[in-house]
Parts: structure tokens; sequence; C-alpha cells
């Protein structure tokens, strides 16, 4: 799991390069993407997929928030890379790869997964915004 | 300043922030700001292709325009200027002439990284996804050798994105399955790595953003232009199966 969580650390460093993010940001938005991963993981052992995707990107909405509050960041390239690991880009290229193939039941199960990924991610997300609003009131704004 | 200049800098800010891969919402968030600090009415309607701005004076004249974007891929150090400018002027740090010309100069501006560190940190990022998803540290090592090329090379074609798109399937999936061949190895492993660079996944999950905002044409659009670029890929990598099942 630690190799993994690691690996997702470099995968958020790959993209944030690829997508121009000015080099300090990137430690912290790797971070974030490291620590979305690690809720991943472990949410999965008992979660299921859709579910455990919301709770990461929920940790990531609320972490991404944070830090770009305190460290007077823009939100936009902390969140889009601490969504990397989530992101179901291999899942839908499979989906696509199966319908190719005519594996119907290969590519519902890996459109089913890509779907509840994107909603799940998206779900977070929104709900992020809500409980940071609540958050911030609750201890900032005292 | 003069209504029209105005809406020349609300076209800039507004191409300038789509064009970088920012969504619809915030380039429709910018021009309405620009509009409220100048005391106009202003209606603006942005999808990934065209942006349409509508304002009206006080005397209700109105003012309208539409521009053309051409979408490239998403850049941060550039949307991050956008957001200085526009917090410059809000403040009234920059006088809006000041900011249409900082705005050209941006917009000409030199892209942050060069290509060769970007293709080395999407060949890192293969590496790590091929991890992610199971390979081994060999396969992981593959995959991020067969996208340091690829990437570099695929980068610079002046083409469509859908073509770039079936050469980076077809490449990857010749070149993975080649080596997978060769040493005995699970070649998925190697191209679910490879493919991560080029798959749209931010853009499926941009659209799907876009769409729970109620943004439903350029959710819907976007939507369909990743589809497309995931059938290019996949068209690619299939074309290539059958070219090396049948070689190997």
């Amino acid at each position: 799991m630690i190799v993994r969580i690691l690996a997702s650390f470099l995968a958020g460093t790959g993209f944030a390069v690829v997508f121009s993010v000015p080099a300090r940001i990137i430690p912290w938005a790797s971070s974030i993407a490291a620590l979305s991963w690690f809720v991943y993981e472990l949410s999965s052992l008992s979660l299921g997929l859709a579910l455990s995707v919301f709770l990461s990107s929920l940790v990531v909405g609320i972490s991404a928030r944070v830090t770009a509050k305190i460290k007077n960041w823009p939100l936009q390239p902390l969140i889009v890379v601490g969504i990397v690991p989530l992101v179901p880009g291999a899942s839908a290229f499979y989906a696509m790869q199966n319908f190719m193939f005519e594996n119907l039941f290969g590519a519902f199960e890996f459109s089913y997964m890509t779907f509840f990924s994107a909603s799940g991610i998206v779900i977070g997300l929104v709900a992020s915004t809500s409980i940071y609003t609540l958050l911030e009131r609750a201890i900032w704004n005292k | 300043m003069r209504t029209e200049d105005i809406l020349f800098m609300m076209i800039l800010f507004g191409r300038g922030i789509a064009s970088s891969g920012g969504s619809a919402t915030d380039v429709e968030r910018y021009i309405e700001e620009i509009g409220r600090k100048n005391g106009f009415k202003t209606e603006v309607a942005s999808t990934p292709t065209v942006i349409h701005i509508s304002i009206v004076e006080a005397d209700g004249r109105s003012w309208s325009r539409i521009e053309r974007i051409k979408v490239e891929r998403p850049n941060f150090y550039k949307i991050m200027g956008y957001r200085r400018l526009m917090k410059d002027y809000m403040h009234d740090e920059n006088s809006g002439e000041d900011t249409i010309e900082l705005l050209k100069e941006l917009e000409k501006g030199r892209e942050h990284y060069s290509v060769f560190l970007r293709s080395l940190f999407a060949a890192l990022a293969a590496f790590a996804f091929s991890i992610v998803f199971g390979g081994s540290l060999v396969e992981a090592s593959l995959s991020m050798s067969i996208t340091l090329p690829v990437f570099f090379s695929l980068v610079q074609l002046p083409s469509n994105r859908m073509l770039i798109d079936f050469l980076a399937g077809f490449t990857i999936t010749i070149l993975a399955v080649s080596a997978g061949h060769l040493f005995d190895l699970n070649s998925s492993n190697i191209i679910v790595g490879s493919i991560m660079p080029f798959v749209p996944g931010i853009l499926i999950t941009n659209s799907v953003l876009e769409l729970a905002n109620r943004n439903l044409v350029s959710g819907s659009s976007k939507l369909t232009e990743a589809l497309l670029i995931l059938a290019s890929l996949v068209f690619g990598a299939s074309s290539a199966y059958f070219v090396v099942g049948g070689a190997l």
C-alpha cells in the first residue's frame, strides 16, 4: 500500500508538470494526490467503489481548500492534481476497448466503474464546498 | 474606458482562461465581475469552442460579441496569471488599459516548462500509474521508457487531437506488446501506464462537474470530446493489436 501511495504522489507530480502547475505548488498538490489514494485504499477495504471515491474526493476538496486558504493559492491546480489518482482514465479506456472487441459485459462493467468514479469525484468535491464553508465559519470566523 | 475596450478586455480574459483549460463557470464569473465593476448588465454564455458576451449600458444601448475559442492543453501557469491580473484590476492596482496590455503579453507568453521536461514527467506519471494498477517495477520502467519518446514526439505534431491520440494508442500498444513478448511480461500493465498521460480523465471529470453546475452545453460537449478522444486511443490500440497479433 505504501508503494502505491508513493506512486500516486509521483503520478500527481507528473501530471502537475504536464499541466504547467507552478513549481512551488507541485509538492503540496502531489501530497494531496497521495492523501487521496491513501483514503481510497483505506475506505475501499470496507466500502464500495463509489463511496470510496466519494470519501477520497471529499478529503481532496477539503484539504485543497485549506491549503489554498493558508497559502493564498488558487484552488483549481490543487484539486485537479489531487484527484489525478482517482480519475477513471484506465476504466474508461478498458470500457471503450471492450466495446470495440464486442465484449459487452466487460464494457458495461468498466462503464459502470467509470461513471460511478466520475460521479463520486464530482459529488465529493461539491460536498466538500459545503463542509468547508461550515468549517470556515466555525473555525476562522469565530 | 470605452465600452468596446471593456468588451475587448472581457474577450481577452474569457479566451485566455478557456484556451488554457479553465472551466466555463470560471470564464462566465470573470466576465460578469468585469461587467459589474463597470456598471453594466452582462449576459455571457461560454462553451468550450465559443464565448458569447452581451452587455447593456445604463441608457439601454447594448453591445454583443462572439469569439471562437481554440482549446489548447491545460496550463495552470497561465490560469494563475489571469487570476492575478483579474485581482489587480478589481482592486484598482492596474488600470483597464494596462490590464489589456498585460493580457496580450500573457496570451503570447511562452510555455512554462519545456516539451522535454513535460515529456519526462509524463513518463514519470506513466511509471507511477503502472505501479498503482499492479504492474511490477520492470513493467513500470518499460511503461516509462515507452511514454517518453511517444509523448515527446506526439505533443509537437501540428495535427488534430484525434489523430494524435490514435497514433499514441497505436504506437504504445505496438511497443508494449512487443516488449511484453520479448521479456515475457504482462503487456496490459505496460499499456495502462503508458496510455494514462493521453487519457482525457480530467476532461471526463470536468465535464461531469460542469453538468452538475447546470452548464449543460459546455458539460455535454466536453463529454463528447472526451469520448471521441478515448475512441481514437482505443482505435489506435485495437489496430496495433491486429498488426502485432499477426506478426508475433
